[in-house]
């Protein structure tokens, strides 16, 4: 089975804001399981990316929602011709052909799901097929990698402790105000000063997490709002559609995040 | 011949007036809008408009028209013409005569027109606003903008739509809903309107909590500036007179402003032997810098401040003028001003600025040198009318380490408060107990035999559409508990019948149950019987039916459940002569099914309320969501009837609670007999719409609220506050402990 169309063929563009390609490279040596922990939005998904383009993998990411099955994972029977027939899950497609398999927001699937994952992520390092009666040993170059975002924890949604503790965890962040900049104007094809305002816009709402908001702007909110103004949109609006709208629906945090919006710009 | 010149032919004194009245008023208007103002003019002499009321309209019109656009007058003189017709010719003389007293030289009257038009529409409903509003329109004015009379006015129409006498009170300000209302209205000119907004910008921009404590006046006053104490910044509680929509901008820039000083003026000025001039002009240096400062960051800020210098470059050459501008030239880039002074200024600060923008000590030297200039110019300097200029800016006073002055001499701080009359500053700092702001209006806890408040919730006024006006407290009640056995425990023993078929209800809706969903376009298995008709199908040359996944889900059964009893008076009838009372019923069913619950591992609470007037709504926690089901029976036991149904303020109170449970579904359950009431209510409505409020509030707050009527009474009132469907009629109250457990288990096993 190919697993071309999980290839990434060009250099995703990272700007490291710390150590986290170093120890990403390690744990990969080591086949040590990763958990990406950050605030939305600061560049989880890109940064896989980018190291999958590095080390030469092929990605496998899976979305985690709510009625994901352990089936949509590792696979199931389906009708061909006039024959049932397996079909292996991106999982198991992963696990066959020694791929990354990233399941972004893993607190999203229900936890009897995730527990899949279990015999994948210790020295056992198997994947069962209960279904097909199969036990499929994980290709050398297996590597699982999930993210977590510790803004959505709540008593409902939290990872098993058994699931958390088989995984080696890097913490990110959004970068500092210089490398935002350069992210920001460089992604969304803007002027650094333009790009300045952005993320002083940005680092304005993050002073309000935890205090009114869940979470301030992300870097790809910025880049959105940047990509509207390049558009065209004059900067108050796209900073109204992009960054403060989606926030929040209060009354008063969205005044003061208007405030906030025209100090900046 | 002019038409009026005509008609009052025989009015010789009016004539005269009239002469008058036109030779001021006609050159300001155009051919047709002469025209029109004549027409107007002649409709309201036809209504009896009288010499007074005319005269007093002329004159009104007169002092009006250079800032107002001549096409205006027919509109206000057919406001006049309906005050006059509705209130009579003596009541709208008063009207206008109160207007124009109230006149400032060379202002726009379209605000007046609009109170006016706006007063018009009011008094057709109720003729005695007219009179009444023309005695109390000015503390009226001190609070509201002209134009939000009417609205003010019409809520005393709303309010006492039949009762002339009220209204009167109402509009001579006697009643306490006149205040009330004034209150809302004036609401976004009050700092309070615009504290969370702030607080939250506070925050974004500086990293900082606002802490700011409203000094409370009774108008608005244009001389009020706000004060840096410390961390703490006192804040006129009403904005400085200026139209409504401008109060936001206003807030906003004197906080921002305040926080400007607070996050870059690192330390006190020292006054040591300052002169008053000195210290006003390093207040307004500092001001200028900390703005520059703050700009630097978040250059949109300029344009927050800018709008509020409005000073201009003119010849006046007084100090508080030329400090005015000079505070303007320092703020705004594009400023021009010719004045050699304000120039001297602007090049001594930039200089500075450019080189040490961070060191604060360059504005003393500055001051000192513009201080000195001002006196060799001869202009003299009055601290105790100086005011603080632009307006959103803090009277420099917090800016001053007042504490190193020598005792013997004049106290600054009391010179330059007294120009910047922050009014009521003092009274608080001279008491420190009395605080400002929401506090003060908590009532101290009186001992008597109300329980404690468990909450205050606003009451909904159908009439006012509001819930500004009145608000109810919960208050907790005890509920005396009967040690088991009682009476309670042996008639649930004896009712085994429905004990047993509420326990096979529970069984079936045991939690976590799988549930195998067939036919499904995606699946995780395959569904062989799908698949063997399929192929059949597919054999037989007939379209197959794509659907062959079969799924398998558990349904989790994930419910939290209040019960919520009305023990008013009214339970106390019997169900049947000599049997059981209505509210023993309903603490039979509630027992019966309370047991069930905690068998199936539901969460529940359970609550009886009734009420004695909006201060006392009691509230008695039969089982709490923490509570083991232990003590139940015991309180149930204990339930006794008594006082009124005010079912508002005790389902918002269990709502609030029943919320803040984490469950997928939220289930609020009423049992009541009979409809809303209590004892200072007359309208029935009132209560009934009170409570239809809540439960809305209730339902966007996510929960199921159910009412279980008992009788053919309450199902009416019931229905319309809980609406049709979500409303099960008991009709024989020794039914309900069968039917409460099967109405849930309806509601909630899918």
């Amino acid at each position: 089975m190919s697993l071309d169309q999980y290839a990434i063929t060009q250099e995703p563009f990272y700007a490291p804001t710390g150590d986290e390609t170093a120890y990403f490279k390690a744990a990969y040596a080591e086949r040590v399981p990763l958990m990406l922990k950050g605030p939305t939005g600061c560049g989880k998904t890109r940064f896989i990316e980018h190291m999958a383009w590095k080390l030469g993998r092929p990605l496998v990411t899976i979305a985690c929602h709510e009625d994901m099955t352990a089936a949509d994972l590792v696979g199931r029977f389906l009708l061909e011709g006039g024959d049932t027939v397996w079909k292996d899950g991106p999982l198991t497609q992963a696990v066959r052909g020694g791929a990354i398999c990233y399941l972004d927001e893993i607190v999203e699937a229900r936890q009897d799901t995730t527990v899949v994952i279990h015999p994948l992520t210790d020295q056992r390092r198997v994947l069962p097929l209960e279904k097909r009666n199969e036990l499929v040993a994980a290709h050398p170059d297996f590597f699982l990698v999930i993210s977590y975002n510790p803004g959505y924890q709540s008593a409902v949604k939290d990872l098993k402790e058994s699931t958390k503790q088989r995984f080696a965890a890097i913490d990110l962040t959004y970068a500092d105000a210089t490398l935002e900049r350069a992210i920001v104007a460089n992604e969304a094809g803007i002027d650094e000063d333009l790009a300045k305002r952005l993320v002083a816009i940005a680092a304005a709402s993050r002073n309000l997490a935890g205090k009114g908001l869940d979470e301030g702007a992300s870097t790809r909110t910025l880049i959105r709002a940047g990509r509207l103004i390049a558009r065209g949109i004059a900067p108050a609006d796209a900073c109204d559609l992009a960054i403060v709208s989606p926030l929040t629906d209060d009354v008063d945090i969205r005044g003061a995040l208007r405030s906030v919006v025209a100090a900046c710009l | 011949m002019d038409p009026i010149e005509r008609e009052l032919r025989d009015r010789p004194d009016i004539l005269d007036a009239y002469r008058f009245a036109s030779r001021r008023i006609s050159p300001h208007l155009s051919a047709e809008e002469a025209a029109a103002w004549r027409a107007g003019i002649l409709q309201l002499y036809r209504v009896n408009a009288g010499p007074r009321l005319l005269r007093a309209l002329w004159m009104l019109q007169a002092r009006i028209l250079p800032q107002t656009p001549g096409s205006c007058l027919p509109a206000l003189t057919d406001a006049v013409r309906i005050l006059c017709h509705e209130s009579g010719a003596r009541a709208a003389g008063d009207l206008i005569e109160a207007i124009t007293g109230k006149l400032v030289f060379c202002e726009d009257g379209r605000k007046w027109q609009a109170l006016l038009a706006g007063l018009a529409a009011v008094c057709v409903r109720a003729p005695e606003a007219t009179g009444a509003i023309a005695s109390s329109l000015s503390p009226l004015l001190d609070r509201l903008d002209a134009s939000d009379i009417p609205g003010w006015a019409e809520d005393a129409v709303r309010l006492y739509p039949a009762d002339r006498r009220s209204r009167l009170r109402y509009f001579a300000l006697d009643d306490p809903a006149a205040r009330h209302r004034l209150a809302a209205h004036e609401g976004a000119v009050r700092f309070d309107a615009h504290r969370e907004r702030l607080s939250y910008l506070a925050r974004a921009l500086f990293a900082r909590d606002l802490m700011v404590q409203p000094v409370v006046t009774e108008t608005r006053r244009a001389s009020a500036r706000t004060r840096l104490a410390g961390p703490v910044i006192l804040m006129p509680d009403l904005a400085p007179p200026m139209s409504r929509d401008r109060s936001p901008a206003y807030f906003e820039a004197a906080a921002v402003h305040a926080l400007c000083h607070q996050r870059f003026t690192t330390r006190r000025f020292s006054p040591g032997r300052m002169k008053p001039l000195q210290m006003a002009l390093v207040s307004l240096l500092e001001d200028a810098r900390v703005e520059r400062l703050a700009i630097r960051d978040f250059s949109g800020l300029r344009s927050l401040f800018l709008p509020f210098h409005t000073a201009a470059a003119t010849n006046a050459r007084s100090a508080g003028a030329l400090m005015a501008r000079l505070a303007r030239a320092l703020a705004d880039p594009s400023f021009n001003d010719d004045d050699q002074w304000v120039g001297k200024g602007r090049a001594l600060f930039e200089a500075a600025f450019a080189e040490t923008p961070e060191d604060q000590s360059f504005c003393e030297t500055i001051a000192r040198v513009l201080g000195h200039d001002l006196g060799q110019m001869r202009i003299p300097f009055d601290a105790k009318s100086y005011i603080v200029e632009p307006i959103y800016r803090d009277d420099g006073v917090g800016l001053f380490d007042m504490d190193e002055r020598e005792e013997n001499e004049p106290d600054p701080q009391e010179i330059v408060l007294e120009g910047a009359r922050i009014e009521q500053a003092d009274d608080a700092e001279d008491e420190p107990g009395t605080e400002t702001g929401s506090a003060r209006h908590q009532p101290a806890d009186q001992e008597d035999d109300r329980g404690p408040v468990l909450g205050v919730y606003r009451e909904w006024d159908y009439r006012l559409h509001s819930d500004a006006l009145a608000e109810a407290s919960v208050r907790a009640a005890t509920v005396p508990t009967i040690a088991a056995p009682n009476w309670l425990d042996r008639a649930m023993g004896e009712r085994r019948r429905e004990a047993e078929r509420i326990a096979a209800l529970v069984r079936r809706a045991r939690m976590g149950r799988p549930q195998r969903g067939r036919r499904r376009m995606e699946g995780d298995d395959i569904d062989l019987d799908m698949l063997v008709e399929t192929m059949i199908a597919r054999a037989s040359g007939q379209t197959p039916d794509p659907r062959i996944y079969s799924v398998k889900r558990r349904i989790e059964r994930d419910v939290a459940l209040t019960v919520l009893i009305d023990s008013s008076q009214s339970t106390e009838a019997a169900v049947a002569p000599g049997g059981a009372t209505i509210l023993e019923t309903a603490a039979l069913a509630t027992g019966l099914f309370a047991e069930a619950l905690d068998r199936l591992g539901d969460r529940f609470a359970v609550y009886s309320f009734s009420s004695d007037g909006p201060e006392n709504v009691r509230l008695a926690t039969i089982k709490d969501f923490q509570e083991g089901f232990g003590p139940v029976t015991e309180r149930l036991a204990g339930l006794t009837p008594g006082l009124s149904t005010r079912m508002g303020a005790a389902l918002r109170h269990v709502s609030v609670g029943l919320a803040s449970q984490s469950a997928f579904r939220k289930v609020l359950l009423v049992i009541t007999d009979g409809e809303p009431s209590d004892r200072d209510v007359t309208d029935p409505d009132y209560l009934i719409e009170d409570a239809r409020h809540a439960v809305a509030q209730g339902r966007d707050r996510g929960l199921d609220l159910f009412c279980i009527a008992l009788g053919e009474h309450a199902d009416r009132s019931a229905s319309r506050i809980f609406g049709r469907r979500n409303t099960s009629l008991v009709q024989r109250v020794s039914d309900l402990p069968a039917r409460l457990s099967e109405l849930y288990f309806r509601l909630t096993v899918s």
